[in-house]
């Protein structure tokens, strides 16, 4: 088993398209391609990349496609899902970005999105865009690692892949240690330990934000190998 | 024990919840010879006949209006089971019993009674009595029953709705046993009796039915003192899912089988 | 200083008058309400009116904000399909007897007090209808107390009190970021924290009718789990009374919850927890 994992195409075929390539070049042969979210960002570019994911050419992998935050908030605009109460994502993008949704993206394209996953639980890992408490939520390797932690812990897993924050990075928790106890109305003081170890959260990276330059994670789950892949492409034009 | 060579009639009669249909179990298992068994005054809610049925597929079952029937399997030598329910009076069966007799066929009439009990109609009918440790039955027992046909059981709510029967949330039960469907498809036996600190749930040899609501028995049988039929009713039919939940559920779990089967792995 | 923290009062309004006089029997200087006025039981009115009256600083708890916003919880916050009706049935018959004046002072309760060192929620600082179990895996419990910047965390909603001391935690953690370099290992710990629940006055479910509270003594750093006997068959006559439904009745006077509550601390849907 060899897995690609992607996520934040964000409109750019481009991009796609050279880490496709890349992907398909790799050796030992990638089994499984995964796609985290955010194939699109509001322009009418989005629709080429989802015709193109939801349309392998002949030998290609089948990407196996979850919701992220560009498409949940297209099925919320679209008054198909609730308004969620984590407004970062359209404090972020602006509110213009409500109207491009609504009149870029086509209706099937919407019924698409309505059926993609939340995630993936493959083996002992997580697979979603943002973190198993939603789309929204951007996971980065300066936060508590007990946020990490809870995360990660909350579904039992113990790798968790994530896309939100664009970055690349792999946030291991090593070994902790806390110990409790509790008292109750009926039993005077019961103990309780717990113990951590060898628990990973892996941002995924980022496809189509940056131009020129895009950055993917190829992870496999036998030996635990992890491998962050940065593919240029494009000319480079003038001095630049 | 009984000898076969000679009774070919058991007449049981009895106490709801005194064991009269396991013991009948463990005297027939390994009987070779036809069976037939038959109850007179059976409703539309037959619980043990249909869990027999399923223990013993070769078993021939009779109701009430086929006693023809009944003198004919004995004529080619089935040995016959009659069953009087605690509601029915030991005596309205006997009629048929001295004919059977009369027409030479051997009966033997066992009698299930609590050990507390010192005479009954029970004592002065039967030829056999097996006492069992259980309290006296209350007096003015009611009897609600229900056939639940095609309503199937959302299992965390069933859960619920046992413990708050057996617990006295809808009158005091003195014994509840039913035949329920639960979403997943399986069937199962439910047998509640006051006198026995837990409740049996016994998986039913059903083939799961996920298509559609379940086109075979099912049914609830409660036997107690001030019963809230209405209240009972009402409860089931929040705890069984309608047709939507029904068709998604099924579908999801069709679905499940189909990947376990590919050896896809699970999403969500 | 002397606290008594109350929560899940669930328009209960005999069990609330017994638990605010035993508070006077212990001179406490303050009383804090973790929510849930209303929902299942028969006087929401009456019980918001009073703890409004008394001043009481109150979070706002998952039924008083369903109350507010109409139904919100996502369907697999329910146990079972009856404990969803039951919801339901009781959601229509507050919703309809609850006060214009009431609403509005539930809807302006806060989610989170904080008081000195000490932070008072619901269900968890995350979401009203998280369940802090006591048997919540210790470090996520330590992340919902350090989320407030608080050393104790009172918390309610399920209805059963504990205390859980979490001693000094250690964790070790390395970050490697595309640049391809580990950083050196690292290491975060933690001084001693608690998570206080609060029991339930008005829907106990620890196996006895009672209704429950907690006296926190600050200076002492003392909590006392109060379990205390009222008159809940006035309770259970009046839910039968009103009209709401009579296993509500049952329950309560089984020292059972009206709808079983879900029971997944870490339960994972689609709109996140």
């Amino acid at each position: 088993m060899h897995w690609a994992i992607l996520s934040g195409i964000e409109g750019n075929l481009e991009a796609y398209e050279a880490v496709l390539r890349d992907v398909h070049k790799q050796s030992p042969t990638v089994t499984d391609l995964f796609i985290l979210g955010d194939l699109i960002d509001g322009t009418p570019e989005g629709n080429a990349v989802v015709d193109r994911i939801r349309n392998p050419k002949k030998g290609e992998l089948m990407p196996q496609v979850c919701k992220g935050a560009w498409e949940e908030q297209c099925l919320i605009v679209r008054g198909l899902m609730a308004e969620p109460e984590d407004k970062s994502f359209i404090k972020e993008k602006g509110g213009n970005m409500l109207r491009q949704l609504w009149d870029n993206v086509p209706r099937e394209t919407v019924q698409w999105f309505s059926q993609l996953h939340f995630g993936f639980a493959e083996l002992d890992c997580l697979l979603v865009h943002g973190s198993s408490l939603g789309v929204f939520e951007k996971l980065t390797p300066d936060l508590s690692p007990l946020v990490l932690l809870d995360r990660l812990a909350r579904t039992g897993s113990n790798r968790l892949f994530c896309g939100r924050s664009g970055q690349t990075f792999k946030y291991q928790l090593a070994k902790g240690k806390l110990a409790a106890t509790v008292a109750t109305l009926d039993s005077v003081k019961e103990e309780q330990n717990y113990d951590v170890g060898d628990r990973l959260i892996i941002g995924v990276g980022n496809v189509g934000r940056k131009q020129k330059e895009a950055t993917y994670t190829l992870y496999n789950p036998e030996t635990d190998k992890l491998v962050f892949r940065t593919v240029r492409y494009g000319k480079n034009t003038g001095f630049g | 024990m009984i000898d076969w060579t000679k009774t070919k009639i058991v007449a049981i009669a009895g106490l709801a919840g005194a064991g009269k249909t396991q013991w009948l179990r463990e005297q027939l298992k390994d009987q070779t010879a036809a069976v037939t068994y038959f109850a007179p005054q059976t409703t539309d809610c037959p619980i043990d006949r249909h869990c027999l049925a399923l223990d013993f597929p070769q078993w021939k079952f009779l109701a009430e209006g086929q006693e023809l029937q009944l003198i004919e399997a004995l004529q080619q030598g089935a040995i016959a089971v009659l069953e009087l329910g605690f509601y029915v009076a030991p005596e309205s069966g006997e009629q048929l019993l001295k004919t059977l007799e009369a027409e030479g066929f051997t009966c033997e009439r066992f009698a299930f009674v609590s050990d507390q009990m010192a005479n009954s109609p029970w004592h002065i009918w039967a030829d056999d009595i097996i006492e069992v440790a259980m309290p006296l039955p209350s007096r003015n027992l009611e009897i609600w029953r229900s056939p639940t046909r095609g309503q199937v059981f959302d299992p965390d709510s069933l859960n619920i709705f046992w413990e708050e029967l057996t617990g006295g949330a809808y009158g005091d039960i003195q014994r509840a046993k039913g035949v329920v469907e639960i979403v997943d498809g399986r069937a199962f036996y439910l047998d509640y009796v006051s006198h026995q600190p837990e409740s049996l749930y016994r998986e039913l040899a059903v083939k799961p039915w996920l298509d559609g609501r379940p086109e075979r028995f099912s049914g609830l049988e409660v036997v107690g003192t001030k019963l809230d039929g209405k209240q009972i009713a009402d409860t089931i039919l929040d705890c069984c899912l309608n047709d939507e939940l029904l068709d998604y559920y099924q579908a999801q779990i069709r679905q499940q089988i189909q990947q376990q089967q590919n050896k896809e792995a699970p999403a969500y | 200083m002397k606290l008594a923290v109350m929560s899940c009062i669930h328009g209960n309004y005999e069990a609330l008058t017994t638990v605010l006089d035993d508070i006077e029997t212990h001179n406490v200087d303050q009383i804090y309400c973790l929510g849930d006025l209303v929902g299942y039981g028969p006087y929401p009115n009456e019980v918001a009116a009073l703890v409004r009256s008394l001043d009481i600083p109150t979070t706002q708890g998952c039924w008083d904000e369903d109350i507010v916003d109409g139904l919100n919880a996502c369907d697999c916050s329910y146990p079972s399909l009856l404990a969803e009706k039951r919801g339901k049935a009781a959601h229509v018959w507050t919703d309809k007897i609850i006060h214009p004046e009431i609403r509005e002072y539930l809807a302006q309760l806060p989610l989170v007090i904080r008081k000195d060192d000490l932070a008072f929620t619901h269900g968890s600082p995350q979401s009203q209808h998280e369940y802090l179990l006591p048997e919540l895996d210790g470090f996520l419990a330590l992340e919902r107390v350090l989320s407030t910047g608080a050393d104790v965390l009172f918390c309610g909603h399920t209805h059963v009190p504990y205390v859980r001391t979490l001693d000094e935690g250690s964790l070790r953690f390395s970050v490697q970021t595309d640049s391809g370099k580990t950083n050196s290992e690292q290491e975060f710990t933690t001084s001693i924290k608690r998570v206080i629940n609060a029991g339930s006055v008005g829907e106990p479910r620890h196996g006895r009718p009672n209704a429950t509270y907690v006296i926190y003594d600050t200076d002492a750093d003392q909590v006392t789990l109060r379990e205390v006997e009222y008159d809940y068959k006035k309770t259970c006559a009046a839910i039968i009374d009103q009209g709401l439904p009579k296993i509500f009745a049952w329950r309560l006077a089984n020292g059972m919850e009206f709808a079983e509550r879900a029971d997944d601390p870490t339960h994972l849907c689609e709109r996140g927890v």
